[in-house]
């Protein structure tokens, strides 16, 4: 399993590594069970302080000052974390859903289109 | 363009979440409108946070609730005895491991042209002796009830903390009965209510 975080500071910052267009997943999509899967294995490669961020927020749909209370954190540090847990998850998943939902890619290796 | 592609980077997540004041929020628009590879980044972004949070997008794979009730049936049987047999536990091992292996093991169930198209045929999931449960489940770090729910669930009191479902059946946890519990499995043999109720005392000490 690699890590997306290595060599990155905790602050926060986070390059995007895929930017090609990810056109609107039609909600259907959801019912393919390799998409949830998908989504579920992406959760796995994120560090468990942006992972819990993450859920709460955009899973549970928690406010940030209630995921903040939950986690014991700042407001700020709860903004932190889910800009690079989105960014992250959306560099894993784009490559395989980005083309009409197909997850074939989904956890290759991302690429940089500068390099 | 007033603004640079890194500036929108650090703002994005905030933008999406309507955290920017106007200036900011209008420096971020007109960037979109100029920078394709920005407004894809924001396009992407949208799309992650819609697809997670609809109520589908981490529910429990087919058939999770005959598997799980059907392993506590097998883990009740088996804790008052405090003794598992020597296969039983090497492939109740395999089980931990496989399930460590992936600790948002749903897509063990579902993958089936991913990373990991096989090994839910590997899984002694179909043992009946041995019904492995794959996926990840939230418990309370803070509060010590002993009950794990499904990761989206709202009654996780607490700041949680998310385990592999066969680890919280090993370590004494019981099923919430509003996310979990309450999908009474029909498959016969399986756990009843009852049963599920006296499980957490019956495994406690196993």
């Amino acid at each position: 399993m690699f890590s997306l975080t290595n060599g990155e500071d905790d602050d926060g910052s986070y390059v995007p590594k895929e930017f090609a267009d990810w056109r609107e997943i039609p909600s259907e999509a959801l019912e393919r069970s390799e998409i949830r899967g998908a989504l579920a294995k992406a959760l796995t490669l994120l560090e468990e302080h942006y992972r819990l961020a993450f859920i709460l927020r955009d899973v549970n749909e928690l406010s940030i000052t209630e995921t903040a209370n939950i986690l014991g954190i700042t407001r700020g540090a709860v903004k932190t974390r889910l800009r690079r847990a989105r960014l992250m998850l959306r560099d894993i998943l784009s490559p395989g859903l980005q083309q009409g939902g197909q997850v074939g890619l989904a956890f290759k290796e991302v690429r940089k289109p500068w390099e | 363009m007033g603004i640079t592609c890194e500036e929108v980077w650090r703002d994005i997540s905030d933008y999406v979440d309507d955290e920017l004041d106007p200036k900011q929020r209008t420096a971020l628009e007109e960037h979109f409108a100029e920078c394709r590879h920005c407004a894809a980044v924001l396009e992407g972004t949208c799309n992650v946070i819609r697809l997670y949070r609809d109520e589908r997008a981490l529910a429990p794979p087919k058939g999770f609730h005959d598997r799980l009730h059907e392993r506590l049936d097998q883990r009740l049987s088996q804790g008052s005895e405090e003794r598992i047999h020597p296969s039983r536990r090497a492939i109740l091992a395999w089980a931990l491991t496989a399930a460590a292996a992936v600790p948002l093991g749903f897509a063990l169930f579902s993958a089936r042209r991913i990373i990991l198209p096989r090994l839910e045929h590997q899984s002694p999931s179909g043992s009946p002796d041995s019904p492995a449960v794959m996926g990840l489940v939230a418990v309370s770090e803070d509060k010590d009830d002993k009950v794990f729910h499904i990761p989206s669930c709202r009654y996780v009191h607490g700041k949680p903390k998310f385990l592999p479902v066969e680890e919280a059946i090993r370590d004494g946890y019981s099923p919430c009965p509003v996310c979990i519990g309450k999908r009474k499995p029909e498959k016969k043999g399986v756990a009843s209510p009852e049963t599920i109720k006296t499980f957490k005392s019956g495994v406690n000490h196993s």
